[in-house]
């Protein structure tokens, strides 16, 4: 008798209730220095902001100061939330190698989960920005040809977990070929 | 023939000489024509003149003698030693383009009038590569550009035998060069009736939409000279005074226009079937040809409306790999098809058949979502009436606002109804559309990743957005519940990963 599987699946030969399941795989997590990096990023387009404001308060007429102001308030709300879900969007991300495919789930509002499997991958980087060296993460680019949206960018690994994250799946790229 | 062996570097036909004089001396035009415009609504003095006419002229020397270097500069063969097409170009530096044959995707043939005046073609090479998609010589005589295309086509072909049945004892380096023509297999053309068929039924919106495009750039090229603009700007005095004339008249010219733009695009469409590829030839103005082989369809979209399907007007989409992410340029349009042509083409590219084991159908909430959202302008507007009550009349208001309400509703059952995916062992199919019916099919082998979103709001009811990325585009599926879609996924997920066979 069939276990688990739904009647409509009745049609297939194979058991789809056997087949391993993507989303019960345990994530792991994006390295916290990533937080440090998106908030600085934060802080200093809020500080751009902010300064321009500031200079703008004091060189227009006094009956506008209160619009000002009130763009003030808005840019705070903005950049609290902003800092609040560079760490909600931290805490939620997370990637997973399996024996066939690699996945990565990202977001906080939008969560949102690409499974890219090893046969279908084109090659594969490991990239630091300035800040990355600093900070000592690293991000690792998976490219497929399905376009920019199968793409995959981890960012937030320490640079040997990366390079040896690439290693293995630059081996099973070439198992496939 | 030894000349047509394109082992050593050559330049085109001496005729594309001509050519590229014509095309550098049409980019001049096009940008000098506003200058000359103004010049003739001007009084100007001799002196003006000689010195407009001596610059005129050398500007032209010079594009004569930028076209002969270009021209001369211009080389490319086939280097069999490295497998790979080599095309040199440049005036001031010098480019050196290679492709490898593994690399290439396809080889057409474009023509525009002019090239069709001097009786030459353009050979497209496209790539899979990322960096340099298309390569286009553009003068050859047809007999080379026959042979030049057979000859790519048939390198990239055997390499690519070669890299995905290695163990396969295939002959693919015995292959004797193509002789003569293949066997044609089947062909269709579709006649000028049928187009302007097609014409009429299609959407009279785009029509409409370019000559409003005609009109603002008018405006915008005229806007300097100030008495142009001024009757330019009369047919909006127009539009206030007799709005229902001239929306008619809109719509008839948008009509036209898009009956004249259906017969330019696909004029001559004819379909030829070979043993192991697909031809399709079309255009008046640019008239291009492809050769479609099965193995590299990515997906494929059936479209149809209504009445063209009382009509037998059937169109097919076709996406090939591409490196960009717009999927509606690299997609090889034919129209105009009766069912049985639709059939034939399938079945070539699909040799097992299509099927359709079961279907999945989005959630309910999908249809109260669509129906909120088109509540939204209601909303609005009945907002701006609280502030302005004088407005109108609100009986008036009423009624409009109930027919949308009912219109919008009845649109959004459809559109709820009608999407569906299709699942079967070794296809996806997307059904869709209210109007404008759309049926797409993804072989689940050429898939390249699939993606899960769930916004917060999402999850809290159990469901999510499916997106299946193919080399040829993505196709999405909203809002289905995620405990029914992850059998499906993991499903999906195995067969690709089990697979074999090259998506490309």
């Amino acid at each position: 008798m069939d276990p688990v599987t739904s009647s409509e699946f009745s049609n297939f030969e194979l058991e789809v209730a056997s087949l391993p399941k993507f989303e019960e795989v345990k994530l792991h997590p994006v390295s916290k220095k990533y937080l440090v990096k998106l908030q600085i990023g934060t802080t200093l387009s809020l500080l751009f902001f902010g300064v321009g404001l500031v200079v703008a308060y004091n060189f227009v007429p006094e009956d506008l100061q209160a619009y000002i102001m009130a763009a003030g308030i808005f840019m705070c709300l903005i950049f609290a939330w902003t800092f609040f879900n560079n760490i909600m969007y931290v805490r939620k991300s997370g990637y997973a190698l399996r024996e066939q495919d690699i996945i990565f789930q990202r977001g906080f509002i939008f969560e949102k989960t690409t499974v890219v499997p090893f046969n279908r991958i084109q090659h594969v980087s490991v990239e630091r920005s300035f800040l990355d060296k600093i900070l000592n993460i690293s991000t690792l680019k998976v490219f497929t040809a399905g376009g920019s949206g199968s793409d995959i960018n981890i960012p937030g690994i320490y640079p040997d977990t990366a390079s040896s994250v690439k290693e293995e799946i630059s081996a099973r790229i070439f198992n496939h070929a | 023939m030894p000349e047509n062996n394109f082992s050593l570097p050559q330049r085109q036909s001496v005729v594309g000489l001509v050519l590229i004089f014509a095309t550098s001396l049409y980019h001049i035009a096009r940008n000098l024509w506003v200058v000359v415009f103004y010049f003739a609504f001007r009084e100007i003095d001799e002196r003006t003149l000689y010195l407009g006419i001596g610059g005129l002229i050398l500007l032209l020397l010079l594009s004569l003698g930028y076209s002969i270097i270009y021209y001369l500069n211009f080389k490319f063969h086939i280097d069999e030693r490295n497998e790979e097409f080599v095309l040199q170009k440049g005036v001031f530096s010098t480019d050196v383009i290679n492709i490898p044959f593994e690399k290439i995707q396809q080889v057409n043939f474009r023509r525009n009038i002019l090239q069709r005046i001097i009786g030459v073609y353009s050979v497209v090479v496209e790539t899979a590569g990322s960096q340099e998609k298309e390569v286009e010589i553009k003068a050859l005589s047809g007999e080379k550009a026959n042979a030049l295309a057979e000859k790519l086509m048939a390198r990239a072909e055997e390499e690519r035998a070669e890299r995905v049945e290695e163990n396969k004892v295939e002959a693919a380096g015995a292959v004797p060069p193509a002789t003569g023509k293949p066997r044609l297999q089947w062909e269709h053309k579709v006649s000028m009736f049928t187009l302007v068929k097609l014409g009429l039924t299609s959407n009279y919106l785009r029509g409409v939409g370019i000559i409003m495009a005609f009109y603002f750039t008018l405006r915008e090229q005229f806007m300097f000279n100030e008495e142009l603009s001024a009757q330019l700007q009369e047919p909006e005095a127009y539009l206030t005074q007799g709005g229902y004339a001239f929306i008619i008249f809109l719509l008839l010219v948008g009509m036209l226009l898009t009956v004249g733009e259906t017969l330019i695009k696909y004029f001559g469409l004819h379909l030829q079937k070979y043993k192991d590829t697909l031809q399709v030839e079309m255009g008046l103005r640019n008239n291009t040809r492809v050769n479609l082989r099965a193995s590299r369809i990515q997906l494929l979209q059936v479209l149809t409306n209504p009445i063209q399907k009382k009509m037998d007007l059937y169109q097919v989409n076709i996406s090939l790999a591409s490196s960009e992410d717009d999927l509606d340029k690299n997609q090889v349009k034919i129209v105009g098809l009766p069912p049985g042509v639709v059939k034939q083409v399938k079945d070539y590219f699909y040799e097992s058949g299509i099927e359709e084991n079961f279907r999945i159908s989005p959630s309910k909430f999908l249809f109260f979502r669509k129906i909120s959202r088109g509540l939204i302008p209601l909303a609005v507007i009945s907002v701006f009436l609280i502030f302005y009550p004088q407005v109108m009349f609100l009986s008036w208001i009423l009624g409009v606002a109930s027919v949308y309400v009912v219109l919008m509703v009845v649109y959004n059952y459809f559109h709820y109804k009608k999407l569906q995916l299709g699942i079967s062992k070794e296809f996806l199919i997307r059904h869709s559309g209210v109007w404008v019916q759309k049926e797409e099919y993804l072989e689940i082998f050429r898939l390249q990743a699939v993606s899960v979103s769930q916004p917060l709001w999402y999850k809290r009811r159990g469901l999510c957005k499916l997106t299946f990325h193919s080399a040829g585009g993505d196709v999405n599926f909203p809002m289905v519940s995620k405990a029914k879609v992850q059998p499906v996924l993991n499903y999906l997920l195995y067969k690709i990963e089990v697979t074999e066979r090259a998506w490309m």
